[in-house]
């Protein structure tokens, strides 16, 4: 691959329309036109917001013509972009990463909080390559679940697709933690493939379960990013030394029981090691 | 040690041991570690990279964990036995001097002396031989170590900047650190690195790079290890030919870790088809008499 498809060829693209997805979230859809290499499943861009920083964002839709960002605002390129609108310019560096792998099996998907959106153009392909889909969607609260209704209408037009909510507060659905009911699932279940993505102690719990129940996995990582492109090392785990960004961000369960690092501690903006 | 073979070029991945350790087993000889300093530090905002023409721009800004944060991970490449170079900057002769005499104490191959990063506060200290002469003599007298400077083509005159390193006991000069650039964003009509201003590496500037040891080789003594958009094994010939004892690579390192195997096979056919046994017959062999 030359080297500026490595850095993710960079160009500026106009943002279509921001749309509220919960309390918290926001979908934001960019005009990119359809060019090569397409973008798939667990890929990401890095983001240009003007004035502020460039940051790492997981694709969660992609359309013709068009991919969707989907955000929590939590820090200032965050924020920023959540408050932009129709015609304002990003930057944008990508598709950047790997992808996840497709089964024709029976899979489950995990997600949990904003961790749902990389999952969400994986469950819309999953429908039609894979026997049998469980979309697992889990969040602290009600107002935080992304994507419920647009998989249950999914679903209403998919007799191979469950889906089951869990929330800690017991708000809505199932009362308790993902891996609490993903545990109730692979009791009744044993699927060939579990996704995941999510905060990272939920990661490490679902990996545990599908070690104890001998089942496939591929999760999402995410690690503090500055260049995307394999150049400045922020993203490197202990003690493999994969890079986040260009060998993940997806990694499979015979790679995340070699990162020792995965569910114990992570990096700041500096390098410093900081605990989960 | 002695300066020969193909190594990793500091500011590339080099900030854990993991990754380090990663790149040497991919075949670089020695990892030249990031710039570290004496404090932590985030570096620019983004973005802190772009393409260029075939090259790379960046403004990382020298993020590090900091000279103490970074024990951790010199003791593990230790321990690994990975040969690295530790790179530090400082912002003065003195605090040069404290950086140095802590990474000498994980016994590092030698110490490199950034001198020259064109995005930070410390893109000075190369431009001028007196500044350059200070630093490298104060980190001489700190440390028993090896002592590398790494200046820049940003200078008007690297050739009198090299020949002020030597002076003050540098054990080689590694050229060139990246060269100062901007791109700026159409659409958006801004400069689009966060610093406005970056470095650009790789194949564009790799004939600035070879007249810059060119010129070092004919003037200084000590050996000069050649830096700058070295891809192939006949920009690794070149290199040598112009002046270079040792090379290292790091924007290639982005297309494949196999670009260290590829460049050393490389060059040692080379060196068989004409008949040489080893590399040091070509070092400065285009200078001419």
């Amino acid at each position: 691959m030359d080297l500026k498809t490595k850095i993710g060829a960079p160009r500026s693209v106009p943002i279509d329309r921001i749309v509220r997805e919960n309390a918290r979230d926001v979908t934001i859809r960019l005009l990119t036109g359809d060019r090569e290499p397409a973008p798939k499943p667990g890929q990401f861009f890095m983001v240009w917001v003007p004035d502020t920083d460039e940051i790492p964002l997981s694709i969660s839709r992609i359309g013709p013509g068009f991919i969707e960002l989907t955000v929590r605002p939590v820090g200032d390129a965050t924020n920023r972009l959540a408050t932009m609108r129709h015609g304002d310019y990003v930057g944008l560096r990508g598709p950047l990463g790997n992808s996840f792998t497709l089964s024709d099996g029976r899979v489950i998907v995990v997600g949990g909080g904003i961790g749902m959106a990389p999952l969400r153009p994986l469950v819309h392909i999953l429908c039609s390559c894979s026997q049998h889909v469980t979309v697992l969607v889990a969040a602290r609260t009600r107002d935080e679940l992304l994507f419920v209704d647009e998989f249950s209408e999914l679903k209403s037009s998919n007799e191979h697709l469950d889906l089951a909510v869990a929330t800690d507060d017991g708000s809505s659905g199932f009362h308790g933690l993902a891996t609490d009911l993903l545990k109730h699932i692979l009791n009744r279940d044993r699927p060939d493939m579990i996704y995941t993505c999510g905060p990272e102690a939920m990661m490490y719990g679902v990996l545990q379960l599908a070690l104890t129940y001998n089942v496939a996995l591929e999760a999402s990582l995410e690690r503090y990013m500055k260049c995307g492109c394999g150049l400045c090392g922020s993203c490197a785990l202990d003690n493999t030394g994969h890079l986040v960004c260009v060998d993940g961000p997806v990694f499979t369960q015979q790679e995340l029981v070699l990162i020792e690092e995965f569910g114990k501690y992570t990096r700041d903006a500096t390098g410093m090691r900081t605990a989960l | 040690m002695e300066i020969k073979g193909y190594w990793l070029a500091s500011g590339i991945l080099g900030v854990t041991a993991s990754i380090l350790r990663r790149v040497h087993e991919h075949g670089a000889d020695v990892v030249v570690t990031k710039s570290i300093g004496p404090v932590p530090r985030t570096g620019h905002p983004g973005p802190i990279c772009t393409e260029s023409h075939g090259g790379l721009l960046n403004a990382v800004g020298l993020t590090n964990p900091g000279i103490e944060a970074f024990m951790q991970e010199l003791d593990q490449l230790r321990a690994w036995h990975v040969p690295f170079v530790l790179s530090i900057f400082a912002q003065s002769p003195e605090e040069a001097a404290r950086v140095a005499a802590r990474g000498a104490e994980a016994h590092p191959l030698a110490i490199e002396l950034n001198l020259s990063c064109p995005h930070a506060e410390i893109s000075q200290i190369a431009h001028n031989p007196d500044l350059t002469f200070r630093y490298v003599h104060a980190v001489k007298d700190a440390v028993d170590c090896p002592v590398f400077a790494k200046i820049t083509p940003n200078a008007s005159d690297i050739v009198a900047v090299g020949l002020a390193a030597e002076r003050a006991g540098a054990d080689a000069v590694v050229a060139i650190n990246t060269v100062r650039a901007m791109r700026i964003d159409i659409q958006q009509r801004r400069p689009v690195l966060g610093n406005r201003v970056g470095g650009l590496s790789g194949p564009p500037i790799f004939p600035i790079a070879v007249r810059a040891v060119y010129d070092l080789y004919g003037a200084l003594s000590i050996p000069i290890i050649g830096v700058g958009g070295v891809t192939t094994w006949q920009d690794a010939v070149e290199m040598h030919l112009a002046g270079a004892s040792a090379i290292q690579i790091g924007t290639a390192v982005l297309c494949g870790m196999d670009v260290f195997a590829r460049v050393k096979q490389g060059v040692q056919r080379y060196l068989r088809d004409m008949g040489l046994s080893d590399v040091k017959e070509i070092v400065g062999a285009a200078q001419g008499d």
